[in-house]
């Protein structure tokens, strides 16, 4: 049985420049544009959120030119597969920055595999890492965040930090940091929970 | 068996994406069944999601290169699609050939000869629910009825029947049917670009379609169970306006 049409000739993005004083469309129906194939739609949504997920990708990759490559790979899975974002579970933004850190940390961990000798050397990478004073959160500019990241106990920043903003696995974390597993863990997860608290105690998360 | 707690403390590492991939695959399983993991998970990546542009306050920006490889990789994807593309060449080709263009005039005048006779050999067979409005707009002059030939070496036909309102009926009963991994897919080329207009399964009959705007041609391919945003598959059947 035949499906759904996919395509009209009026696109989203011909509607908004039409439209004198229209609405700005949102992310979700920018996404349903896009599974219409609107590439007019793909880049007011790449003008939004590009710049985010370039910036992601490089703080972990570190090399412009992975995190371009991360980038481009990020549009084009929402080009592909834009039925993939659910706006039922959050926005696009979360959505395109947890594929970005995903794809990221693949493309790290693999670069890792293959340079097998180094696996001594990149333990002490994150020794070192939690060694030194976190510069993470220096430019956090939101005093909201950097308050909420103030809640945070010194063994779930590291945790966090590590994990997420290094790219390190929870056992390279335990490993380095000379705790359980199972510790580091939990620590992500009372320190995510904490966060949230913060969060939307201060109106930045719904 | 995993324990409660357990899980959830995976789940936050899985979060970060610093399980290992066994250890993805358990926390997937258990996203899969549990509507309340998946909300906590939404909640991580909401948290992580707002510290990832807070740390970074003033990003660099991507060259733009990126945005025209992302470009340049869609339209080669169009591309990529080398039979719906020759039907686009095709199609440019014989708006300039005079030639051609009669000949395939008589080729198509034939067809549509041959395919009202094999419409009229097919009414018993055809299923009757959309046999009303299929009358309907075979009786209405404004509507554009085409015969999609075959493209190929296999045997097929179908015919289309367009209403000037861009509602659409495909009776392509006369396609042999695929295995069930496979789908037939219907497309059509609107201002000059190629569109699925839906997707007909294995075993297709009459199926309803809509189209907005000035259709130049039909076809039919051959692609993966589930259709495809753009053709991989082989073209099996064609119709040109201007052939």
């Amino acid at each position: 049985m035949l499906l759904l049409a996919k395509e009209s000739v009026e696109t989203v993005s011909e509607k908004q420049s039409s439209g004198a004083g229209a609405l700005e469309p949102s992310d979700a129906n920018l996404v349903v544009a896009v599974a219409r194939f609107d590439q007019g739609a793909l880049s007011e949504l790449y003008d939004r959120h590009g710049t985010s997920v370039f910036a992601l990708a490089r703080r972990l990759v570190k090399s412009r030119e992975l995190a371009e490559e991360v980038t481009q790979e990020i549009f084009m899975r929402l080009w592909n597969r834009p039925e993939r974002f659910d706006p039922s579970r959050g926005s696009l933004r979360s959505f395109l920055l947890a594929d970005t850190h995903g794809r990221s940390i693949d493309m790290l961990r693999s670069e890792l595999a293959r340079k097998e000798r180094e696996k001594k050397e990149h333990v002490m990478d994150v020794r070192h890492t939690a060694d030194i004073e976190s510069q993470v959160w220096t430019n956090v500019a939101s005093e909201e965040i950097r308050a909420a990241v103030a809640t945070l106990s010194d063994g779930e920043r590291k945790a966090i930090e590590l994990a997420y903003f290094s790219g390190y696995t929870y056992r390279q974390v335990a490993e380095a940091l000379g705790e359980p597993e199972g510790t580091i863990k939990s620590r992500i997860r009372t320190g995510m929970k904490r966060l949230k608290g913060q969060l939307t105690a201060s109106g930045l998360m719904p | 068996m995993i324990a409660s707690d357990d899980i959830h403390d995976l789940l936050a590492a899985y979060a970060v994406d610093s399980v290992s991939p066994e250890e993805r695959a358990i926390v997937e399983l258990a996203l899969s069944r549990d509507p309340q993991l998946r909300g906590e998970l939404d909640d991580h990546r909401v948290v992580l999601g707002i510290l990832a542009d807070a740390v970074d306050p003033h990003p660099s920006t991507p060259s733009p290169l990126v945005w025209q490889r992302i470009t340049a990789e869609i339209d080669g994807a169009e591309e990529v699609s080398p039979r719906l593309a020759s039907v686009r060449d095709i199609q440019k080709q014989r708006r300039f050939s005079k030639w051609t263009a009669t000949m395939a005039f008589a080729a198509m005048a034939l067809a549509l000869l041959l395919g009202v006779s094999v419409y009229q050999l097919q009414q018993e067979r055809r299923t009757p629910v959309f046999e009303a409005a299929i009358q309907e707009l075979l009786d209405d002059p404004t509507a554009t009825v085409a015969t999609l030939e075959a493209a190929g070496d296999v045997a097929a036909e179908a015919r289309i029947v367009l209403g000037a309102d861009g509602v659409g009926y495909v009776y392509a009963d006369n396609l042999p049917p695929l295995d069930a991994s496979r789908t037939y897919q219907l497309w059509a080329i609107v201002d000059d670009r190629v569109i699925s207009a839906g997707v007909l399964g294995a075993d297709p009959d009459d199926s309803p379609f809509q189209v907005v705007g000035d259709v130049a041609g039909f076809a039919i391919t051959e692609e993966v169970a589930g259709g495809v945003p753009v053709s991989e598959g082989e073209t099996i059947a064609v119709w040109l306006r201007n052939a």
